[in-house]
């Protein structure tokens, strides 16, 4: 058996459409960028055609039915003894109406493992139902659209598909490790089992040369980073009113770019790139923002895993701490929740902290996260254009022209913002475009950009060092950059969650707080 | 490139502990009364704690249309500035 030894640390997540100084010029279609653009297009597209036409026949009755439901809402009498309970009542039939408009038959072809105790085999099953066919399925699919996309790069697909399935049962097996339940209930997400079997192989007997045919972190992100885009909508930033937009989108850029400068000017970090995706992973929302953010400043691969790393040992803590902090300082559900979701990196763990305070905690500091989740589309485009103008220099030290610029900017974030300006559009589009929405993202492109993370997760480890972790850790920078980034956000989220909740909308808290 | 013979060592090995932690270690600690605890209390809750995005939690939906309700509620409270109004008059 032959064997690579693991990539060097400088090889970057973005390489493809910028570095053409050593690479002849390409078509523009065989630019990965563009590649990754066309299949999260081609997804969404097929997506969009198979929820229209498994609409339900009956669809105008239900808008009909949605109409009068918003409309008796509305009318409802505050000052009524039934007031809650009838509010309640109307947001369960919206519920019941908007999933009967958003049928997703391809959903049921798109899986992952489940959760398990102590046999790992139970969590190929849901519901009583085997799900080897949905993962069959998953396979396939997968498989079919990237070797397209290889062969379009000219490259051997057959080589592609052999590696892949090496690739798709390492990816798997992340998933099943991630789903025993102390795994799952603490928070440890399947990117860290993903990055870390693939290490384990890397760093033992080395990546065989057939597997590394599959490798392709960049191809994998960029596509899964385009149909992100569907799930970034615009239209939720107003969820929380203007409490909060202030806690999640007027905190959050303060404490990234006081974190990134922190790191330049007072730490020192050698490496801005690994800076900046420990500042916005620990500032925005963990995972998905490293990864948005890796991929616009063309951070090394094992910088955006150890920066991952850092963003998930800290969510443990921070699951468990907030929660008690909430309670035994008594600040109360409301201003609780908004300080742990501006602040606790994913959506599942400031869940989870919520629910120990409470439901309206839960529901709050959930809202707030999905608002501060909306903030990735506008960073990772913030930080491409930043990347591209200010910190490549050209070879003679000159600021680069406009052409350069063009020219070096990681295009598949234009995609990424186009998704999400069009699927944000179309939610916009009343009733039938938020199910038409709902449907292209639940039943598919939420599924599919999980796998492409996984798989890129996976391809990381099997191109890492752990030589290079060594190095990057050395001095314990990256981890002082984390702490004091995170104290940071932590006293200025708080700040802002008091003055909204308390001083400057107090009857909102009132309003949330009502049953 | 031949693989040496503890590399292949050092990979079983590795793979050996894996197994060890996820198939004996792991499951024996879901029993600790408080690590059940939280567990049970997630499940009951809908509470899916490994949701990278919004996107990814099951309940996500049902909090926002809970919230949009009281931001829009008929009361128009959630927007009235003035703390006064609010206390005693619900």
């Amino acid at each position: 058996m032959t064997s690579i030894e693991p990539a060097p640390a400088d090889q970057p997540i973005e390489q493809s459409s910028t570095s053409s100084n050593e690479i002849p010029p390409r078509p523009w279609y065989r630019i990965e960028d563009f590649l990754a653009m066309g299949l999260g297009a081609l997804i969404i597209i097929v997506a969009a055609v198979i929820s229209m036409v498994n609409r339900p026949a009956n669809m105008s009755e239900l808008v009909q039915d949605h109409q009068t439901v918003k409309s008796q809402m509305k009318k409802l009498n505050p000052d009524s003894d039934s007031f809650a309970a009838d509010r309640k009542q109307s947001v369960k039939q919206l519920s019941s109406l908007e999933s009967s408009m958003s049928p997703m038959p391809l959903k049921s072809w798109l899986a992952r493992p489940g959760e398990w105790k102590s046999d790992p085999f139970t969590a190929f099953r849901k519901s009583d139902k085997s799900i080897l066919p949905a993962l069959a399925g998953t396979f396939v699919v997968l498989l079919i659209l990237f070797s397209i996309g290889v062969a379009m790069q000219g490259q051997s697909a057959i080589r592609f598909g052999i590696g892949f399935v090496g690739l798709f049962g390492l990816s798997l097996l992340s998933y099943v490790l991630a789903g025993q339940e102390v795994i799952k209930h603490y928070n440890l997400e399947y990117a860290l089992w993903a990055v870390l079997l693939g290490l384990v192989i890397s760093n033992t007997v080395g990546t065989p040369k057939w597997l590394s045919a599959a490798t392709r972190t960049e191809f994998f992100i960029k596509t899964g980073l385009v149909l992100l885009g569907a799930e970034v909508l615009f239209n939720k930033l107003l969820a929380l009113g203007l409490p909060g937009i202030f806690v999640a989108w007027v905190v959050t850029p303060i404490v990234l770019v006081s974190t990134y400068m922190f790191g330049q000017y007072v730490l020192k970090i050698p490496s801005k790139s690994l800076n900046l995706v420990i500042s916005a992973d620990m500032s925005v929302c963990g995972v998905s923002a490293a990864v948005a953010t890796a991929a616009a400043c063309r951070a090394k691969k094992e910088e955006l895993s150890l920066a991952i790393g850092l963003s998930l040992i800290f969510t443990v803590i921070m699951m468990v701490v907030q929660p008690f902090i909430v309670r035994a300082s008594g600040m109360g559900e409301v201003i609780g929740g908004a300080w742990m979701g501006g602040t606790i990196d994913s959506t599942g763990a400031v869940a989870a902290a919520g629910e120990l305070v409470g439901s309206t905690a839960k529901e709050v500091a959930a809202t707030i996260k999905m608002i501060q989740n909306i903030l990735i589309g506008v960073v990772a485009f913030s930080v491409a254009v930043y990347w591209t103008t200010f910190v490549e220099p050209r070879a003679d030290g000159q600021r680069p022209s406009v052409y350069e610029i063009w020219r070096r900017f990681p295009k598949f974030t234009l995609g990424f913002l186009g998704v999400s300006l069009a699927l944000s559009y179309l939610q916009s589009q009343g009733i039938e475009g938020k199910s038409l929405v709902s449907s292209i993202v639940d039943g598919t492109t939420k599924s599919v950009r999980e796998w492409l993370f996984c798989l890129a997760f996976v391809s990381i480890g099997l191109e890492s060092n752990f030589r290079e972790y060594r190095a990057m850790l050395a001095q314990g920078k990256p981890l002082i950059l984390y702490v004091c980034g995170q104290t940071l956000n932590l006293i200025l989220s708080f700040l802002m969650a008091w003055l909204m909740f308390a001083k400057v909308f107090p009857n909102a808290t009132t309003e949330l707080l009502s049953k | 490139m031949k693989i040496r013979i503890e590399k292949v060592i050092h990979l079983f090995l590795a793979l050996f502990m894996i197994a060890l932690v996820w198939l004996t270690v792991l499951p024996r600690l879901s029993d600790i009364p408080s690590v059940r605890d939280r567990i049970d209390g997630n499940r009951n809750a809908g509470v899916n704690p490994t949701a990278v995005f919004y996107t990814d939690h099951p309940g996500m939906a049902d909090f926002e249309r809970s919230i949009q309700s009281r931001v829009e509620a008929p009361t128009g409270w959630f927007w009235k500035p003035s703390y006064g109004s609010a206390i005693g008059s619900r």
